[in-house]
C-alpha cells in the first residue's frame, strides 16, 4: 500500500496525544502528592 | 461521595482493554478499503475522537447548568475536566483527519463544515481554559466557566449550519468527495467498538481528571490557610 | 415592565451621554476604522472587478475590530469604580443591565458604520447605500453586541481583560461573520433579498438564541 506511512503517522499522532495526556495527568498527580506532603509537614 | 476509587481502577483497566481491542480490530479485522487503501483505517479512531469532542462539550455545558443551579464545586471540576479532555480529543480528531485528508484529498485542509466546526470548537475550548486562568477566585472562576461553556455550546450547531450553508452556496470548493463510503458489516463493527472504547476511555479520563481537579482545589484552600497562619493576616481576593 | 423599560432607557442614555461627553472611544473607534480601511487598501488590491464581493468582507472586518474596542470599554467604568453592585440594586431585574449595555454597544457600532459607509463609498467610488446591505449590517451588529456584551461582562472582571475578549468572542461569533459577509456580499453583487434569505434567517436565529441564553445567565456574570 502506498499510503501505509500516512496510516502509521495517523495512529502515532492519536496514541501520542493520548499517551501524552495520560503522562500529563500522572505528573500532575505526583506534583499534588508532593505539595500535599509539604503542606501537611508545615502545619 | 462522588468518587469511589476501587471502581475507578476497574474502569481504567476496562478502558485500556477496550482501546486495545478496538485497535486490534482496526489492524486485523477491518478490511482494507479498495479506493483509499490502508489509510482509511485512521477513520475509525478519527470519528470516535470527534464524537468524544462533541460529547465533552455537552458534558461541560450540562455541568455548567448544574453548577449555576446548585453551586456545588464538584460540577465545576467535571466541567473543567470535560473541556480539557474535549480539547485533547478535538486535537486528535483534527490531526488524524488532516493526515487522512492528505493522501485522499491531496490537501491537509479543506473548508469542510465538519472540519471547520470542529476547529472552531477547539478554539472555544481554548478560550474556556484561558478565561479560567484569568480569574483567581474559585467561585467566580466556576461561574464564568459555566456561562462560557453554555453559550459556547449553544453556538456550535449554528456554526455547523452556517458552514454547511456556505458549502451549498459554493459547491465548487470541493468535489463530490465528502468522505462517505460504502461500509460493510466488518467496518461497522469496528466503528462501533471504537466508539464504545473511546466513550469508556473518556469517562475514565474524566473521572481521573475531576479527582485531580478536586484535589487541586483542596490544596489551594490549604495553601491559603497556611499563608494565613504564617503571615497572620487574611489576604482577600 | 414599565420600570424595566425605564431603567433600560436610563442606562442607555447614561452610557451614551458619557461617551458623547468624552468622545474618547468614538474618536478612537473612528480613527481605527479609517486606518483599517487604509491597511486593507494596500493589503488587498481592490480592482473594480472583485470590489463588489470583497467590500462586504472589508466593511464587516472593520466594524468587528472597531466594535471590539467599544466592547472592551463597555463595562470598565463599573468595574474600575466597583459599582457593579450598585448597578444591580438600581434595576428591577439584571436583564435590564444586559439590554442597556447591549443597546449601547449596538448604537455605538451603528454610529461607526454610519461614518464608515460614506467614507468607503467615497474612497472606492462604490455606493454602499443599499437597503438590503444596511439591513444585514444592522442585524449583524445586533447579533455581535448580543454575544459581545455577555462576554465583555466576564472578561472585564478577569486579569487579562482586553486580551481575552476577542479570543473568547470570535469563535462564538463565527456564524454571524459567515452570514453577514455572505449575505451582504450577495446583495452588493446584485442578488435579490430572496437569495440570501437563508442567511438572514440564520442571523435572526442566532440573535434570538444568544439573547435568550444571555438573559438567563447574565445574573451569574454580574452578581457577586
Amino acid at each position: 500500500m502506498t499510503n501505509l506511512s500516512y496510516f502509521i503517522a495517523g495512529y502515532l499522532v492519536i496514541f501520542g496525544l493520548l499517551g501524552g495526556y495520560v503522562l500529563h495527568l500522572l505528573t500532575l498527580k505526583k506534583r499534588l502528592d508532593r505539595e500535599q506532603k509539604e503542606l501537611s509537614r508545615q502545619n | 461521595m462522588l468518587f469511589v476509587n476501587k471502581n475507578l481502577k476497574l474502569l481504567s483497566f476496562l478502558a485500556f482493554l477496550l482501546v486495545l481491542a478496538a485497535f486490534a480490530m482496526v489492524l486485523f479485522y477491518a478490511p482494507i478499503e479498495l479506493n483509499m487503501g490502508i489509510v482509511q483505517k485512521v477513520f475509525y479512531f478519527h470519528v470516535s475522537a470527534a464524537w468524544i469532542g462533541m460529547l465533552a462539550f455537552l458534558v461541560a455545558a450540562v455541568c455548567g447548568i448544574l453548577y449555576l443551579n446548585k453551586k456545588q464545586l464538584k460540577y465545576d471540576f467535571i466541567a473543567f475536566s470535560a473541556v480539557e479532555i474535549g480539547l485533547l480529543f478535538t486535537a486528535i480528531a483534527n490531526f488524524s483527519g488532516m493526515i487522512w485528508a492528505k493522501p485522499i484529498w491531496n490537501t491537509w485542509w479543506t473548508w469542510d463544515p465538519r472540519l471547520t466546526t470542529m476547529t472552531i470548537m477547539a478554539f472555544t475550548y481554548i478560550g474556556y481554559l484561558l478565561l479560567r486562568r484569568g480569574v483567581d477566585n474559585p467561585e467566580k472562576r466556576a461561574r464564568f466557566g459555566s456561562v462560557y461553556a453554555i453559550i459556547g455550546f449553544a453556538s456550535v450547531p449554528l456554526t455547523f449550519f452556517s458552514s454547511r450553508l456556505l458549502r451549498t452556496i459554493h459547491p465548487t470548493i470541493f468535489g463530490a468527495d465528502t468522505g462517505d463510503m460504502a461500509m460493510i458489516p466488518a467496518m461497522y463493527q469496528t466503528m462501533a467498538v471504537s466508539i464504545v472504547a473511546f466513550t469508556v476511555l473518556f469517562a475514565t479520563l474524566l473521572w481521573h481528571r475531576s479527582l485531580l481537579a478536586a484535589r487541586e482545589s483542596e490544596l489551594e484552600i490549604l495553601r491559603a490557610q497556611t499563608e494565613v497562619l504564617e503571615f497572620g493576616e487574611v489576604l482577600d481576593d | 415592565m414599565k420600570d424595566w423599560l425605564h431603567s433600560v432607557r436610563t442606562l442607555v442614555w447614561k452610557d451614551l451621554l458619557q461617551e458623547w461627553r468624552s468622545k474618547d472611544m468614538l474618536t478612537a473607534m473612528f480613527a481605527f476604522a479609517i486606518l483599517t480601511l487604509f491597511i486593507f487598501n494596500y493589503a488587498i488590491e481592490l480592482s473594480p472587478v472583485n470590489r463588489a464581493e470583497i467590500a462586504s468582507g472589508i466593511i464587516w472586518v472593520v466594524i468587528v475590530f472597531a466594535g471590539t474596542l467599544g466592547l472592551n470599554r463597555s463595562f470598565t467604568a463599573e468595574q474600575d469604580q466597583g459599582c457593579f453592585d450598585a448597578l444591580v440594586m438600581a434595576v428591577p431585574d439584571v436583564s435590564a443591565i444586559y439590554f442597556g449595555k447591549m443597546l449601547t454597544n449596538w448604537f455605538v457600532m451603528l454610529f461607526v458604520s454610519v461614518l464608515i459607509l460614506p467614507i468607503y463609498s467615497l474612497l472606492y467610488n462604490q455606493s454602499l447605500f443599499n437597503a438590503g446591505f444596511i439591513l444585514v449590517l444592522v442585524l449583524g451588529a445586533l447579533c455581535y453586541s448580543a454575544a459581545g456584551t455577555l462576554i465583555a461582562g466576564m472578561t472585564v472582571q478577569t486579569r487579562m481583560r482586553d486580551l481575552l475578549l476577542p479570543i473568547l468572542l470570535f469563535p462564538i461569533l463565527m456564524p454571524v461573520n459567515m452570514a453577514v459577509v455572505k449575505a451582504a456580499g450577495g446583495i452588493l453583487a446584485g442578488a435579490p433579498l430572496m437569495d440570501v434569505q437563508a442567511w438572514l434567517v440564520l442571523l435572526a436565529a442566532y440573535g434570538i438564541i444568544v439573547t435568550t441564553v444571555s438573559i438567563m445567565v447574565f445574573e451569574y456574570v454580574i452578581r457577586e
